[in-house]
């Protein structure tokens, strides 16, 4: 028996790590820990014991989960001193305006107002048009229930069936068909190649021409036997969906006039909707500019902060989750904190003027570690466990200054200001409209009495003396984000397979983005990638995070296969290529390219890579026997991990109620 | 001689057949509206409560034509009041968001005022003032002119539209 030139089945496995650490973390609050349920429970227990906590949103901090962090309430009042502007309050026209735009009749007379015609924007939005179109309503409704009904016909599902199980044989006698036409392609190439392959690249060129010839003999019997037998077995389904059509025929004609019909009616009734739609939208934009008119200013103090940390202490201490337990509820970190639609806004003090706002990635410093092992290895002996210590701080801003919790003094976000008190405020006593009113009616449709419900605005003159204007108070903080973790590996036995079949290593760096699907329809099965914990979609910033998630795996991805080429090709040549359009900006997250990419593509990073010859094993290997006999035996894995922390910084807001004497 | 006869009437036959799929084809397209009476072959179920909640469903996603599509079919009907009545609401339509810029802009230069002024009631802020009511009472007289204006087009397309569908006013 001969013996294998290298003496066990070789099993390389060829190791780069990238990995993330650090020793020296400064807290924050994390965003994870509003998404844990028991918190959010105990949370809304605190609230419910103390409702001036209302409109708070609680985090708990990234590295000690016993430390909580509590933004400020919504449920704030202040009184203010108002100075009024003289004769520019007009509560008539005001209510004049909610009575035209949002009318109702009394609710025994909705029928008969609505048989008359036009009667206020809202009530024919909500009800008159629909009585006054009642019988186009009702031709629909029968036209589309009739449709249903045809649809029902055994005939229909059959034909439908018929035609689903023809396409679908269609369909695999067309795949069969590309891999036929696939075969011939790469014995084209493979010709091509060794047409222009220079001395030192004939033999392989050769050994490529060969494969392909060899793989086409070897495939080409067994997919010409699958056509023939899907050729035969479609037969037999085309007569049947023949038979199935004929039988549905007599029934169509009435099914593409009821399509017809019932598109029509859609389209006038929508025209019908859009046309009320716009109406009461203007009328709505009316009766808020006469609300929003400025009718006077009021002068107030603020704090930003009231008792949170310690209210929120207190009634958290009762709840089961943090009985018992030693725990510390803190004031949110704020920043840039700022009034919205206010007079002289620069009149108050903020707790910082850090105004980072772009998410860094963690400092990673371990350099790449490759690794050979021979036969038999599990991946989980040869993954470098040991992480670089780092010295640097964990969360950078853009600047690169490192960021710390922002600390806030006694005296900041708080302050005096001036604010426009309104129209709708001194006539009705707040900012708010306050709760619809509910009306119950009936609306006659295809002979049914159908129940209808309407909520409705209406003007509600101010009962008393004092009246309360909203103020916003807007402001900044930063979270701990949800890790990122990303995980390609590249099989390199299977993309040499890929490399010699095609001759072309057939995508652009730092192109696309390389998602499942694209490395899927590129016909590319030699890359897999895996992220073990995606943004949450109801994460803050989550297309953000997406956007940095792809952007990772594709430097995954770039680097694990510029290593390969770089190990396993004997040469190579490049194209540029045109730029696509609407590439994601990689630099935006990451500031280097890879030194591997720009040693095969040069500056230019948009090139294709053609004209592929690899490495034959032995040269791989190191063997001078030349056999190639041993290919099946090849495995080897370049792998790339990359573990992300970062931060996020989000907006909040707390709303003041500013309350101030009439006259 | 039979030979060349035989594959001949196969081609007449197939020319005759696409011609006459072809003349199907354009008489589907020049097909006016499908009357409203149910074909033989179609049969009619009763309404019930929930075929009106699945209509009422089915009418919230339909998307509305461009009002230029509305405009085009409304002119080719030749129905000259629907289109009149449409031409005056559209025209309204503008004549309002003119007058609310107006507003927007007069409330904008007197809450400045308003700000700027040492003491609330100066000559600029009631100068302003007054220009806000005058814009103020020109955007209610366009609102009410737009609400009776789109009354108007809506009774005339309920008219037209039952018309072409055969449908008595309710």
């Amino acid at each position: 028996m001969r013996r294998n030139p290298i003496s066990k089945p070789l099993s390389f496995l060829l190791l780069a790590s990238f990995t993330a650490t650090s020793s020296q973390v400064y807290a924050l609050p994390s965003y994870t820990g509003i998404q844990n349920t028991a918190l959010k429970s105990a949370q809304a227990q605190a609230i419910q014991r103390n409702p001036g906590l209302a409109g708070t949103a609680l985090f708990q901090d990234h590295l000690d989960s016993k430390i909580l962090y509590v933004s400020p309430s919504s449920k704030k009042s202040q009184s203010g001193v108002y100075s009024p502007v003289n004769g520019a309050v007009n509560c008539p026209v005001l209510e004049n305006q909610f009575a035209l735009t949002y009318r109702l009749p009394a609710a025994s007379e909705f029928e008969t107002k609505a048989a008359q015609g036009a009667y206020s924007p809202y009530f024919d939005l909500q009800y008159g048009n629909y009585y006054r179109f009642g019988n186009l309503i009702t031709t629909l409704g029968l036209k589309i229930a009739n449709a249903e009904l045809l649809k029902s016909k055994p005939e229909y599902a059959a034909y439908k069936i018929a035609e689903e199980q023809l396409q679908l044989k269609d369909n695999q006698i067309d795949e069969v068909k590309s891999s036929l036409a696939a075969l011939d392609s790469a014995i084209s190439t493979a010709a091509t190649l060794l047409s222009v392959a220079t001395p030192d690249q004939i033999a392989g060129a050769k050994e490529g021409l060969q494969l392909a010839v060899a793989n086409r003999q070897e495939k080409s019997p067994a997919l010409m036997t699958q056509k023939a037998q899907l050729e035969a077995e479609r037969i037999p389904l085309q007569n049947q969906y023949f038979a199935a059509k004929q039988a549905w025929m007599p029934f169509n004609a009435d099914l593409t006039n009821l399509a017809e019909s019932i598109n029509q009616a859609q389209q006038a009734l929508a025209v019908v909707d859009k046309v009320a739609n716009e109406v009461f939208g203007r009328n709505e934009k009316t009766l808020q500019a006469f609300e929003t008119k400025v009718i006077g200013l009021a002068s107030a103090s603020y704090s930003i902060w009231g008792t949170e940390a310690a209210d929120m202490q207190v009634a958290l201490a009762q709840a089961p989750l943090f009985s018992n337990t030693n725990f510390g509820v803190r004031q949110l970190p704020l920043f840039n904190v700022t009034l919205a639609s206010t007079v002289d806004p620069a009149s108050h003090k903020a707790g910082s003027n850090d105004t980072s706002s772009s998410p860094q990635i963690d400092k990673i410093s371990a350099p790449k570690n490759v690794v050979f092992k021979v036969a038999g290895a599990k991946f989980s002996d040869v993954l470098p466990g040991t992480t670089a210590e780092s010295s640097h701080w964990v969360f950078k801003t853009k600047a690169g200054v490192p960021l710390r919790p922002i600390e806030v003094k006694p005296t900041a976000s708080s302050g005096t200001f001036r604010a426009d008190i309104n129209q709708g405020v001194y006539c009705m006593g707040s900012s708010q409209r306050g709760e619809s009113t509910n009306v119950a009616s009936v609306m006659p449709i295809g002979g049914i009495r159908k129940a209808w419900l309407l909520n409705s605005y209406s003007y509600k003159p101010r009962s008393q003396r004092v009246m309360a204007q909203s103020v916003a108070l807007n402001y900044d903080y930063h979270v701990k984000a949800d890790p990122m973790r990303v995980s390609c590996t590249l099989d390199v036995s299977k993309s040499m397979d890929y490399v010699r079949n095609s001759g072309e290593w057939n995508f652009l760096w730092w192109g696309e983005k390389w998602d499942d699907t694209r490395r899927t329809t590129s016909g590319f099965n030699g890359v897999s990638c895996k992220t073990d914990e995606n943004p949450s979609d109801a994460s803050p910033n989550s297309g953000d995070a997406q956007a940095r998630l792809d952007a990772l795996r594709n430097k995954a991805i770039n680097e694990i296969t510029s290593e390969f080429l770089l190990t396993f090709a004997k040469s190579w040549r490049t194209e540029i290529v045109e730029a696509p359009q609407n590439i994601p900006d990689q630099t935006k997250f990451f500031s280097s390219l890879g030194t591997g990419l720009e040693s095969i593509c040069g500056p230019n990073v948009y090139c294709k890579v053609t004209s592929v010859v690899m490495k034959s094993l032995d040269e791989i290997a190191g063997s001078r026997s030349g056999s190639t006999s041993h290919h099946e035996d090849f495995k080897a894995v370049i792998k790339r991990d990359y573990n992300e922390q970062s931060f996020r910084t989000l907006k909040g807001n707390a709303v003041i109620d500013l309350t101030v004497d009439a006259p | 001689m039979k030979r060349k006869i035989i594959p001949g009437l196969f081609v007449l036959a197939g020319l005759t057949f696409l011609g006459f799929q072809k003349w199907s084809e354009q008489s589907s397209i020049d097909r006016p509206i499908p009357p409203l009476q149910e074909s033989k072959a179609s049969p009619t179920v009763p309404m019930t409560e929930k075929d009106i909640d699945r209509t009422l469903e089915v009418l919230k996603k339909v998307e509305a034509p461009s009002f230029a599509t509305v405009a085009e079919e409304l002119q080719a009907s030749g129905d000259e009041e629907v289109m009149e009545s449409f031409k005056d609401y559209q025209k309204r339509q503008k004549r309002y968001d003119a007058a609310f810029v107006q507003y927007e802009t007069a409330h904008g230069d007197y809450r400045k005022a308003v700000h700027a002024a040492s003491e609330a009631n100066s000559a600029e802020v009631e100068a302003a003032l007054a220009k806000v009511d005058q814009e103020a009472e020109a955007l209610q007289t366009e609102t009410e002119a737009l609400n009776a204006s789109s009354a108007l087009f809506l009774e005339e397309y309920r008219r037209y539209t039952f018309e072409k569908f055969g449908l008595a006013l309710n």
